[in-house]
């Protein structure tokens, strides 16, 4: 050792300077017990010599060592790291540095010192067995952990931390104390720790109903830790599987689409981070999917067999398919893929809705998608067809407008020419049938009758050639008067002129039954009611036309007249001698008693056999009562009045009020030479006026229609009740409230109000006498509102309403409001709905969610709206 | 069944909203009804068939004739009867029926003896014969119809329509028909031509199913802006302005109908009071509405008396009576006493002998009420029946009287005091011809 210290060296001189003298060394203390961790200083004390130095050892080592423990020069005794091989005794000796055999020495008994404990782990225990970790200080090799004082198997593992594999039993406060092997100074203070009670963990909730598809939220409750971590599963897969569907870290369950996979119920479970063994879970009972239709592919669906393919999702093993309120048969592929096939049906505008149906568990179907559906190889458009249509028949029905479009017009026309007319029920004779049948009939004709051109047309005819209830209710007469029109309407009317006048009811209604040839010796002349009428009323009218249906003027400006008196009183003569048919007896004059059945029949000596000039032609005299009719009716027949009369007419009645010069001429054509050289075939007549360009025009609404500003006619009463009721493919089971109602709108059927008719031809448009318009004859402030309420009253969809339409397509549209929209306006308005209606018919839609209300709303507005109401 | 109705549009009778039908047109001119000259036929119709040997009675000798059958149980003391003078005889009006009394005896009342549906005039051995003895007799349906109707059975049109078809040109301009009910479509008010307004429930012509929801009223709303869009499109704007003027009419009765009447006469809170009140608030509107002739046509019901009749028939009557009592008030109030001529008609009368049930059946020939200060009041018409049962009056043996006055009589003279001439009056009464006397004499 190097002294260096300065006050040393006085002491070694000091030593030096004494004389050697009886030496004793005494140490104090004598005895010591020295935890490893501690020192102890001892003294010496030296007498007998001036120099009292000493040198210290440790078991007779000079310092001591590491083994034995080191001592310093003033004394300070530090034991050993560890205890040594006898720790009891250790001897600390004082020599003197004089006389080295004077010394004193200690006893030394080291001892382990006490330990501490600092923490115990884990922190957070349950019941079990478990590998206690004990963290504390100055453990030495053999320390015990004493848990609930019994020493447990201690595995050191430094002087700070102390395993043993344990028991915890129960759930309640274990203590551990440290023991360090001895000798030892005292045990730690004991640390206590909580045990809980095993760890549980609970899902909630417990049962779930998921469709597939569709995300649940759960939640796990984890009991007696600490540590509230789980990890979630599905069928004890953690995170899950697409099969089995997936849940995320939150809790979050995703449930896969395909149900049937996992048999419609799968475990969602949550395991503790802490403890694997504790888990809960929950049942999750799977719905199907709400399927969703992502397209059809064709995109447009054929009419009639089809055969097409639905993608999306969530198709479901026994799915079922929906077009437009029609089942079709489903195979369902796959869960993104079904193949339809099966009858489609028409729809208005061709605008459908497809849905998909799943069955149970969960039952439920798509939000439509709406798609077309359209026949094959169309020969004409949906809308030239349905304009076509309303021109032609009663009204067009999507079912009917899609056979035009494929049909064509020319052969649905030949179609029409070839069917058997539809008639009326002729009352037997003793029988009686009121004219409210007769109207019934009508009805029933017009809605389900395929004959519906030849009704249509003979309809027009009967507003020409008037007989009316009002005068001849009795349908023994009325019936065989319709009859008559039914049987010529696609004839000729040379042969509808001869049996009209020669009918019954007319000769009543016009009084040429039992019309005699003048008696001059009474001064009886010829009636001449019939033969003013025939001509103003069902063949010339009063002023003489040019080929372009315009009066031909004098130069003053003044319209010739097509007949003069002298030609009606020339025409009564022929007229004459024409009475019941037979079969009730005779009265006077060789006159037969009233009776119906048959044409009138001639009595000859009735009629006037002298010579008559007609209109500029002669009739020979000496001619029997037929031959001077038939004569008469020629000349008429041949008037060159007579084509732009009854084109007029028909195309007012079918198209518009107001056809242009060309439009007239072209059908006058037609009349004068139905292309194989014969006049007046109506049939030719009919087929000119609906296949004309003027007809057709509006067709396509995208090309400018150069008539549009004029375009069409107001629809009279009878013929928009039938156009919106066949037009909503309705039905009617009740006529009588029916005819009712169209009497408030101003038209009773049968019964127009003189020879005059319902209205007149003539009438002009109110507001604007550059235009005919003769339905406006009836449309007055009351009977318009009439017929917007009546409108009203038919889509309140009454199930006990006599007349009822069938709104379905448009109800299963009703969720899209701009499909709804688009399918009224393809089918009533010829896609030509303004937009201040589209716009009302937003804004009304907006106000309700419930289907069947949106869609009679909007049917409501399109319908009552003049824009329908005139037929364009 | 103590309600019968006429069953013409059993819907129309649903309807909630005034429905009006016309064959002719109401033109738009803006023509006022000339001032001072207006005149109203109201018709009361008294559904089920009225109990007309009730409500006049025979007093005096010819009481004991009454007594005799009726007694107590069906017949009213003579000592409650409310006296008139008729013809230099005593009557009775039914003790319910003050106010008519009242005005019978100021002359502005009178009543039309046994009158009822005939075709021509005929005697019992006729009806025994079955000559032109009117079908289905008795019925109520047919009957209700018949007085309506005026005319031959089968004609679907009533004598108030066909009036109205014949007075049409008077309210030239008007757009109002000259017909109102407030009973339906009633037939009466059907003519050839003209149709009726129907009024109910106080709504006036508009568009039906507007009841004030947000989705009605945004219907409404869309349904004004597409009438108001300049399309130019020709024969669609004509439509329109023809709706819009219907829209407009509508609003001018609406403001008839709704509001305060301006009349302060209270009506008697009852079916006919209503309907009584809504009459005079279009009669007080009248050049308002452009009009210079109206008929209307008002209802009540309840009189098939079957049984209990005295207890059931004064609850009828006294309401009969406070309602035309309000009414004939309302027009004194408007000045109008003169020009308004209110009149009942019902389907029969009852049978003068009763049932079992201390009630009446169906019969004939019946009296009826006329009020007005047009009408020559104070005395009544025609000739009281026989009340002999099987007697010279008697069609059956229960006192079923043969009317000895018809219907078209009855309503030709109203019709002629409207301003029907004399030969649209055979048109509007085709049978009017076959009967001796064309006026009663009853009207002023």
């Amino acid at each position: 050792m190097v002294r260096k210290y300065w006050h040393q060296t006085p002491l070694l001189i000091l030593a030096l300077a004494l004389p050697i003298a009886a030496q004793t060394v005494t140490i104090s203390p004598t005895t010591a017990t020295v935890n490893l961790d501690a020192t102890r200083q001892f003294t010496r004390s030296v007498t007998g010599n001036a120099n009292t130095n000493v040198t210290w050892a440790v078991n007779g080592i000079t310092g001591g060592n590491s083994t034995v423990g080191t001592i310093s020069t003033s004394g300070l005794y530090t034991p050993p790291a560890t205890l040594p091989p006898n720790p009891g005794s250790i001897k600390v000796r004082a020599i003197s540095v004089v006389n080295v055999t004077r010394f004193a020495e200690a006893n030394v008994s080291l001892q382990n010192p006490t330990p501490t404990i600092t923490a115990i782990e884990p922190a957070d225990l349950n019941i079990g067995n478990t590998t206690l970790i004990v963290r504390g200080t100055k453990y030495f090799a053999g320390a015990t952990i004493l848990l609930q004082n019994a020493a447990v198997a201690t595995q050191f593992i430094s002087s700070t931390e102390l395993r043993a594999s344990v028991s915890l039993p129960n759930a309640q406060q274990y203590c551990v104390i440290v023991q360090n092997p001895a000798p030892t100074a005292p045990n730690s203070a004991q640390r206590c720790f909580t045990v809980r009670a095993a760890i549980t963990v609970s899902t909630s909730p417990t049962t779930a109903t998921v469709r597939g598809g569709a995300t649940r939220l759960f939640t796990a409750t984890v009991r007696n830790t600490n540590t509230t971590g789980v990890q979630w599963m599905v069928n004890g897969v953690v995170g899950g599987s697409p099969t089995t569907g997936t849940i995320a870290s939150d809790g979050t369950f995703t449930a896969p689409m395909n149900i049937a996979a996992v048999n419609g119920s799968v475990k969602v479970g949550a395991r503790s981070v802490k403890n694997n063994a504790a888990f809960g879970e929950s049942t999750v009972t799977l719905q199907n999917p709400v399927p969703t239709i992502s397209s059809v592919n064709p995109t447009a669906i054929p009419l009639g067999n089809a055969n097409f393919v639905i993608n999306g999702n969530g198709f479901a093993p026994g799915a079922t398919v929906n077009v437009g309120g029609v089942p079709m048969t489903a195979t369902v592929n796959s869960l993104t893929q079904i193949s339809v096939s099966g009858v489609t049906k028409a729809t208005p505008g061709g605008i459908t809705a497809i849905t998909v149906s799943n069955p149970a568990p969960g039952p439920t179907t798509s939000a439509p998608l709406i798609a077309n559906i359209t026949p094959a190889n169309p020969k004409v458009s949906y809308l030239a067809a349905k304009r076509f249509l309303e021109q032609a028949t009663w009204g067009a029905s999507p079912t009917e407008i899609f056979r035009v479009m494929q049909l064509g017009f020319d052969a649905w026309l030949t179609e029409q020419k070839n069917l058997t007319n539809s008639n009326y029920s002729m009352p037997t004779p003793n029988g009686d049938i009121p004219v409210s049948d007769m109207q019934a009939e009508f009805f029933s004709n017009a809605m389900n009758a395929p004959d519906q051109l030849r009704q249509r047309v003979a309809f027009s005819l009967h507003k020409i050639m008037v007989v009316s209830a009002v005068e001849i209710e009795d349908t023994h007469y009325l019936v065989p008067y319709h009859r008559v029109l039914l049987s010529n309407s696609l004839g000729n009317l040379r042969t509808l002129l001869k049996e009209m006048t020669l009918d019954v009811a007319m000769g009543e209604y016009l009084d040429m039954v039992n019309n005699n040839k003048a008696d001059p010796a009474k001064g009886l002349e010829p009636n001449e009611n019939y033969a003013r009428e025939v001509m103003q009323l069902f063949t010339l009218g009063t002023t003489f036309l040019r080929a372009d249906g315009s009066p031909l003027r004098d130069p003053n400006g003044v319209p010739y007249s097509a007949y003069t008196e002298e030609d009606v009183i020339q025409l009564s003569k022929v007229f004459t001698g024409w009475t019941y048919p037979p079969g009730k007896g005779t009265g006077s004059n060789n006159q037969n008693k009233r009776n119906y059945g048959a044409p009138m029949v001639a009595v000859e000596s009735n009629h006037d056999t002298g010579a008559k000039r007609v209109l500029g032609r002669n009739i020979a005299p000496g001619q029997t009562t037929m031959m001077d009719l038939d004569s008469a009716l020629q000349i008429l027949f041949e008037h060159p009045n007579i084509a732009p009369f009854y084109s007029l007419r028909l195309i007012q009645s079918h198209v518009t009020s107001n056809p242009s010069a060309a439009y007239l001429m072209r059908v006058n054509a037609a009349f004068n030479n139905n292309g194989q050289g014969v006049r007046g075939d109506l049939f030719a007549v009919m087929r000119a006026i609906l296949l004309d360009p003027e007809a057709r025009a509006g067709d396509n609404p995208s090309t400018p229609n150069p008539f549009a500003s004029f375009a069409g006619h107001l629809r009279e009463p009878i013929l928009a009740f039938l156009h919106v009721l066949k037009g909503l493919e309705g039905t009617i089971v009740l006529d009588n409230p029916v005819q009712a109602d169209l009497e408030r709108m101003g038209q009773k059927l049968f019964y127009p109000g003189s020879v005059f008719s319902y209205f007149s031809p003539l009438t002009r448009a109110p507001g604007n006498p550059g235009l005919y318009g003769p339905e406006y004859q009836g449309f007055t402030p009351v009977t318009a509102l009439e017929r917007v309420n009546y409108i009203d009253y038919l889509l309140k969809l009454d199930a006990n309403a006599e007349a009822k339409p069938n709104a379905a397509p448009y109800i299963a549209l009703a969720g899209d409001v701009e499909a709804l929209i688009a399918a009224i306006d393809a089918h009533f308005l010829n896609g030509t709905m303004p937009d201040p209606l589209k716009q009302g018919i937003r804004d009304t839609l907006a106000t309700t969610t419930d289907p069947t209300r949106r869609a009679r709303l909007a049917l409501y507005l399109a319908l009552s709206s003049a824009h329908y109401q005139i037929q364009k | 069944m103590s309600i019968f109705k006429l069953n013409i549009s059993r819907r129309a009778l649903l309807r909630k909203s005034i429905a009006t039908a016309s064959l002719g047109y109401f033109g738009v001119l803006d023509a006022l009804a000339q001032a001072g000259d207006y005149k109203a036929l109201v018709c009361v119709f008294l559904f089920g068939g009225n109990d007309a040997n009730n409500m006049i009675v025979p007093m005096g000798v010819k009481y004991n004739d009454y007594s005799r059958v009726r007694g107590p149980a069906t017949g009213l003391a003579q000592n409650v009867l409310l006296p008139i003078m008729d013809r230099g005889e005593a009557y009775g009006f039914h003790p319910q029926l003050p106010r008519i009394q009242q005005l019978y005896n100021q002359g502005k009342a009178a009543a039309m003896l046994n009158v009822g549906p005939l075709i021509r005039p005929i005697t019992k051995t006729q009806y025994r014969q079955n000559q032109a003895v009117p079908s289905n007799l008795y019925s109520h349906s047919d009957q209700q119809q018949a007085w309506q109707q005026a005319s031959t059975s089968g004609v679907r049109s009533g004598w108030g329509g066909r009036t109205a078809d014949a007075m049409q040109p008077s309210n030239t301009g008007s757009l109002l028909p000259m017909s109102v009910s407030t009973s339906g479509g009633a037939l009466y008010t059907v003519g050839q031509v003209t149709g009726p307004a129907i009024i109910n429930g106080g709504n006036g012509l508009g568009l039906s199913g507007s009841d004030g929801s947000a989705t009605a009223n945004a219907r409404d709303a869309a349904f004004q802006q597409v009438i108001n869009f300049q399309s130019g499109l020709t024969l669609v704007q004509a439509a329109n302005r023809t709706i819009n003027n219907g829209m407009q009419v509508g609003k001018v009765l609406n403001g008839v109908l709704t509001g305060p009447s301006g009349i302060t006469t209270a009506f008697p809170q009852n079916g006919l009071g209503n309907q009584l009140a809504q009459v005079a608030r279009i009669i007080r509107s009248r050049q308002t509405l452009g009009v210079s002739r109206q008929i209307f046509f008002v209802s009540t019901g309840g009189y098939d008396n079957h049984d209990g009749l005295l207890a059931a028939h004064q609850g009828l009557l006294t309401g009969l009576n406070a309602a035309l009592s309000a009414f004939y008030d309302a027009t004194i109030e408007l000045g109008m006493e003169n020009a308004v001529t209110t009149f009942t008609e019902s389907d029969f009368n009852r049978t003068f002998g009763p049932n079992g049930n201390n009630g009446t059946d169906h019969a004939w020939g019946s009296h009826q009420l006329m009020m007005g200060g047009a009408v020559n009041g104070g005395r009544m018409y025609g000739t009281f029946p026989n009340l002999a049962i099987q007697g010279p009056d008697d069609v059956g043996n229960r006192g079923l009287w043969l009317p000895t006055t018809s219907v078209e009589q009855y309503g030709a003279t109203m019709s002629s005091w409207f301003g029907v001439n004399s030969a649209q009056l055979d048109a509007v009464f085709p049978n009017l011809i076959n009967f001796p006397t064309r006026n009663l004499g009853f009207m002023k």
